[in-house]
């Protein structure tokens, strides 16, 4: 079983590495508009972990998709270390995604299916920096160093791969421009329960590693609660809950929150009164 | 912010044949699943044999001056023997060197229409996929524009207006031909740009052209890949049939079509003069068809096994 890890004590004086607010998306279809986030608001300290949590459907996606800039706000602004993301387009956009990245659900569709492995994490210094040649071997090395796979993986397709193994190339890319913010989107939910364990315990020391931000998010109750300071709670788009994980596990003060808080399975008990 | 650690030893390089293991492991499952259709293996035999006529034809032709015009009236019209297995037409000329020679004219025109054709109708193709508005709109139009006209009768009026000749009709086949390319790229491309991995080179900061040649592009490979291989044979039978009208290649000049044209009116007592030229294009559509079937065959999982 994962054990809760004491929260962080966050430093009040620093501006907080991502903020956002009044983070609102409308979809349009069939002529009617659907509102998929309604006015989220939410800041992570550089270092932080915030968890978002809510059932399928309930936008936590949609929200990190915005806030990788990948689809358009309809309104609300997104500021990392300061800077405007939701002003930015174009090569500044570009440019600041260095900065942040993400790391998908699905790791089997995440990569090209004709790039190797070797290509898969050059991608990023190949797109964002001048590095070539033997430093740029070295650095794939390193990075698949990183995430514990042999380097003779550089040459493999990824279906050679398994889904845990894919999660760890995908981990690798997205780590490789030493980003300040890591996103990511239930990454765990499509592998095996073993792997999870695995993955998690490998974010939670990338992170001590590099320093990085995460913006976690998943409706696996029990992995947030390992893993994040803080948590969101999101229902059909809007906000229903924020606060230190432990309080809302311990004491939720909204009926939605106790309903996901009981759905997690657990182990019967065994009654031992003789 | 703590760094990545660089391991100090500068990385090895390994052989060529530990680098590509994945790709040669690949290359041969190809090649296994290829060589066990009997109808790719004809696609592929009939092919290499009009490869090697093309390549090799003015060598292999047992009487190379009868491809020039020469004009032997001693010998007109004789039918199939040893001395001239495909007979001889009314010049008296051998009608075995002649289409040997043909293949040459066909492969260049095969390979320069599909060439064209696809070079400017998979950029548009890619482009139009996507991007989404205005230049999807515009690009898709002008498409449809021209693949609302039958292709044949366009190419027809362009080589009227041009007047007639073996380059006026590649030109005019060129014009008509690049449509396809964009219909089956565009489509192949919506789906491809929906893909995760897309979003994830997005997401790195790639730009547009990194993404559409990286990505995209290579993905789309397969469907463009069999394309060109069947249009190959449907090329070189527009050609014919432009030459067959007398709008392309003029006599003396060894090409299939044009070689019909003239045999048409021999017919049915000299058959042999229209029957071996057109069994030499029947069997090169054929060796491109088939090949063509088999490539997808091998490189579209989704159809492998039927």
């Amino acid at each position: 079983m994962l054990s809760p890890v004491t929260t962080l004590s966050i430093d009040a004086a620093r501006p907080p590495l991502l903020s956002v607010t009044g983070l609102t998306k409308d979809f349009s279809s069939g002529g009617r508009l659907f509102r998929a986030v309604d006015d989220i608001s939410l800041q992570i300290p550089q270092g932080g972990v915030l968890g978002i949590v809510g059932e399928s459907g309930s936008g936590k996606s949609t929200v990190a998709r915005l806030v990788m800039r990948l689809i358009e706000p309809t309104a609300g602004t997104i500021l990392l270390d300061g800077e405007d993301l939701s002003a930015k387009s174009g090569e500044s956009l570009r440019l600041i995604r260095r900065h942040m990245q993400i790391v998908f659900q699905n790791p089997h569709s995440a990569l090209n299916p004709r790039h190797t492995i070797h290509d898969a994490i050059a991608e990023p210094f190949l797109v964002q920096t001048t590095i070539r040649g033997l430093e740029l071997e070295r650095r794939v090395e390193a990075l698949l160093d990183i995430v514990s796979l042999p380097k003779a993986f550089k040459y493999r397709y990824p279906h050679e791969l398994s889904g845990g193994q894919k999660q760890r190339i995908c981990i690798a890319r997205a780590v490789a421009l030493e980003p300040r913010l890591l996103v990511l989107d239930e990454p765990t939910s499509a592998l095996d329960v073993s792997v999870q364990a695995q993955i998690i315990t490998f974010l939670q020391e990338l992170r001590d590693r590099l320093n990085l931000t995460y913006l976690f998010i998943s409706h696996n109750l029990a992995v947030v609660r390992y893993l994040c300071d803080r948590v969101i709670v999101m229902n059909q788009g809007k906000m229903v809950e924020e606060g230190v994980t432990d309080a809302i596990f311990a004491n939720p003060s909204n009926s939605y929150t106790r309903q996901l808080i009981d759905s997690i399975p657990r182990l019967p008990q065994r009654n031992l009164v003789y | 912010m703590s760094s990545i650690d660089m391991p100090a030893v500068a990385p090895e390089i390994p052989g060529f044949r530990e680098r590509h293991a994945s790709t040669i492991r690949q290359w041969r499952l190809y090649a296994h699943l290829f060589a066990g259709s009997f109808s790719s293996m004809l696609g592929l035999g009939l092919v290499v044999l009009f490869l090697v006529l093309a390549i090799f034809g003015p060598v292999l032709a047992p009487y190379p001056e009868d491809t020039l015009g020469a004009v032997k009236l001693g010998q007109r019209l004789l039918g199939p023997s040893f001395a001239h297995p495909f007979g001889t037409d009314e010049m008296g000329a051998d009608i075995l060197s002649r289409v040997i020679v043909g293949a040459r004219t066909s492969l260049w025109i095969g390979l320069v229409i599909t060439g064209i054709g696809a070079a400017v109708g998979v950029p548009l193709g890619i482009i139009a996929g996507y991007k989404d508005g205005i230049v999807r709109a515009v690009i898709m139009r002008i498409t449809d524009l021209f693949l609302s006209v039958p292709g044949l009768a366009l190419a027809l009026s362009i080589v009227a207006a041009l007047g007639p000749g073996i380059m006026n009709c590649v030109i005019a086949l060129s014009i008509v031909w690049w449509p396809g390319y964009v219909r089956l790229v565009q489509a192949k491309t919506l789906s491809v740009k929906e893909e995760l991995y897309v979003e994830s080179a997005r997401a790195l900061g790639a730009r547009t052209p990194w993404i559409l040649w990286h990505h995209i592009l290579p993905n789309c490979m397969t469907p463009i890949v069999v394309k060109a291989s069947m249009d190959m044979g449907m090329a070189i039978l527009s050609a014919a049939s432009l030459g067959f009208i007398g709008l392309g290649a003029k006599p003396p000049h060894p090409e299939w079509g044009a070689m019909i044209s003239v045999a048409r009116t021999y017919m049915p007592d000299w058959w042999w003069y229209s029957a071996f030229p057109g069994l030499a294009i029947f069997l090169t559509v054929l060796g491109f068809n088939l090949l063509g079937d088999g490539l997808r065959d091998i490189l579209d999982p989704r159809s492998r096994g039927r």
